[in-house]
């Protein structure tokens, strides 16, 4: 590099730079260097490094209108059909109705409803439940004498029948829909649209535009949705939606059931969205206030609508899979030895026997608890749980919002967490986990008053 | 390159008195004291600015834009102005929020009605 190179990068405060110069130059000579810097920053208003993107800017252009000329465009450049496209997704009275229309087809249908239902039922029950599951379970049971060893491989928790099948049968179909229609939405060029018309109404809860992405997944996989929660700019924009994806973002696994269980009670439905809407605006709107950083703020480069090509789509695609699917895995199988640990330490007992204690308060049946407990491993399998008890009579209407609210506000499964821990550090993981367990159980004793004092017939 | 003063820091949506800037030696900055300023959130739908300063002491914002060609001395046109601000500039097109729009001066090149503001008549 040359040494005019390396003074520009100095004087725009890169920070490898500096530690480079540090390293080989004297310490006076070095201490020297950054006085120069530092003297130079207190005579300009703006940073360095943005002045020096200006003039290189400028020098480029010069060179630029050197070397090249326009020529005129035929027809004004664009089609028609372009053009039409372009101002049906920009313009608000148009652009918003098609950005439902996206979100409800594009992810909630395909990725929610065809990944995370068809797809991973057929994974799931077929494949897994059906072949791979009884094989290995069978030959654990042929090959292996140790119980704990047993248990720890196969079994109902294990390292292949838990661990594997959740990360082949359950993620996998889910991440490869989501990025497939993420890869067609970006290479279209539809995605800074999408995030722009949602901007102003992600303002309310602390978030900008961009968070469309990772909210709207959070209804498929919250897991994912955490992770993607990358792409947001700041850490604490980054914070605020690990929040809501974990509170009052209910997943597919999750939504299916409890649609399912309060379908047939619209009423009680109402209320459920209520009170999980709320929540998701109040917890958005109390973290933008009380959480601490820059405000969030809007800026995306909005390219021309293009046809996707389908090669880019699918090589995109299958790299993201392959990616996502190695830095999810490890997390499921450290689930299978945790679960495994619980149960053999007899952990799990003192757990249930624990959580009984404010199911009472909320005035809810002691079985109740192991729905809550099952449902931190897998979130349906706690929705399950309540199915299991609505149709054996033990919940009645009331009942039955409480638990649905309850276990949607509760801490998210065992992967989402692994998740929140990994992306946000321990801190922030657990803060956010005791947060959704004392909002859950507060909003259940709450509506267990409310519904017991007002007698009302769910 | 030399850093001038930052005079006439911009009131809320009022034009101001035409802003010197520093200079750079490409000459590409806008010369000082061409003519009235005004926020570029007070543009409307087709009407054109050039982008006199960011008020802006963020660096990562100050980059981004940069990096979007909306710098000193580029030409905007407002395609958009809600829910985001939707700038045409050059042969790219860039999606801002209102509070980024109001931390950019620009010289107002159209007059209201969309006219060139040299344009007699």
């Amino acid at each position: 590099m040359s040494r005019k190179a390396i003074a520009l990068l100095l004087l725009s405060g890169a920070k490898d730079v500096h530690a480079l110069v540090r390293r080989s130059e004297a310490r006076e000579r070095y201490e020297r260097i950054r006085a120069i810097v530092e003297s130079t920053a207190s005579c300009c208003d703006l940073p360095l490094s943005y002045l020096i993107g200006i003039e290189r800017q400028g020098r480029a252009d010069v060179i630029a209108r050197r070397v090249t000329r326009t020529a005129a465009r035929r027809g004004r450049g664009r089609s028609c059909a372009a053009r039409v496209l372009d101002f049906v997704t920009l313009f608000p009275p148009t652009a918003v109705p098609l950005l439902l229309l996206v979100l409800y087809f594009g992810l909630y249908r395909f990725v929610g409803t065809f990944g995370a239902g068809t797809l991973v039922d057929f994974l799931e029950r077929r494949v897994f439940g059906e072949i791979v599951n009884p094989a290995v379970n069978a030959f654990v049971a042929r090959h292996i004498a140790s119980v704990s060893l047993r248990e720890l491989i196969a079994g109902e928790y294990g390292l292949i029948t838990l661990g594997l099948r959740y990360s082949v049968a359950i993620v996998l179909p889910i991440v490869g829909t989501f990025f497939l229609m993420f890869s067609v939405l970006e290479d279209t060029g539809y995605l800074p649209r999408l995030a722009l018309m949602a901007d102003a109404a992600f303002k309310l809860v602390g978030l900008s535009g961009r968070a469309v992405i990772p909210i709207t997944l959070g209804f498929g996989c919250g897991t994912m949705a955490t992770m993607v929660t990358r792409t947001l700019e700041t850490k604490r924009e980054r914070t605020i939606a690990t929040l809501l994806l974990a509170l009052a973002v209910p997943c597919s696994a999750q939504l299916g059931v409890i649609l399912g269980m309060l379908a047939t009670r619209p009423r009680a439905l109402l209320l459920w969205v209520g009170v999980v809407g709320g929540t998701f605006l109040a917890a958005g709107y109390a973290s933008s206030r009380f959480i601490p950083g820059e405000r969030p703020v809007f800026y995306m480069e909005v390219p021309p609508l293009r046809v996707p090509v389908a090669s880019n789509v699918l090589t995109k695609t299958f790299t993201r899979m392959k990616w996502y699917f190695f830095e999810v895995m490890p997390l499921f199988m450290g689930a299978s030895i945790v679960i495994w640990l619980g149960r053999m330490t007899g952990l799990f007992q003192l757990a249930l026997r624990l959580l009984e204690v404010p199911v009472r308060l909320m005035g809810l049946p002691p079985e109740v608890a192991s729905a809550f407990l099952f449902g931190f491993f897998r979130r349906d399998y706690g929705a399950a749980g309540l199915y299991d008890l609505v149709v054996a009579g033990k919940l009645t209407g009331p009942d039955l919002v409480v638990a649905c609210v309850v276990l949607t506000l509760f801490v998210p499964c065992v992967a989402q967490f692994a998740m929140m821990w990994k992306e946000r550090g321990w801190r922030v993981a657990l803060a956010i986990a005791g947060l959704a367990v004392g909002v859950a159980f507060a909003w259940g004793c709450v509506l267990n008053l409310v519904l017991t004092w007002s007698g009302l017939a769910l | 390159m030399s850093a001038g003063g930052w005079n006439g820091a911009g009131g809320a949506t009022g034009p101001t008195s035409g802003a010197r800037i520093f200079r750079v030696r490409s000459g590409t900055i806008i010369r000082e004291g061409r003519g009235p300023t005004c926020e570029l959130a007070a543009l409307m739908v087709g009407e054109r600015g050039r982008v006199v300063r960011v008020k802006s002491a963020n660096a990562r914002l100050l980059q981004k834009l940069l990096a979007m060609a909306v710098l000193p001395g580029s030409e905007v046109t407002v395609n958009l102005t809600f829910p985001a601000f939707v700038l045409e500039v050059g042969n790219t097109r860039v999606a801002i929020d209102r509070s980024i729009a109001r931390q950019i001066e620009v010289e107002r090149l159209t007059r209201l009605d969309g006219r060139p503001r040299n344009a007699g008549g």
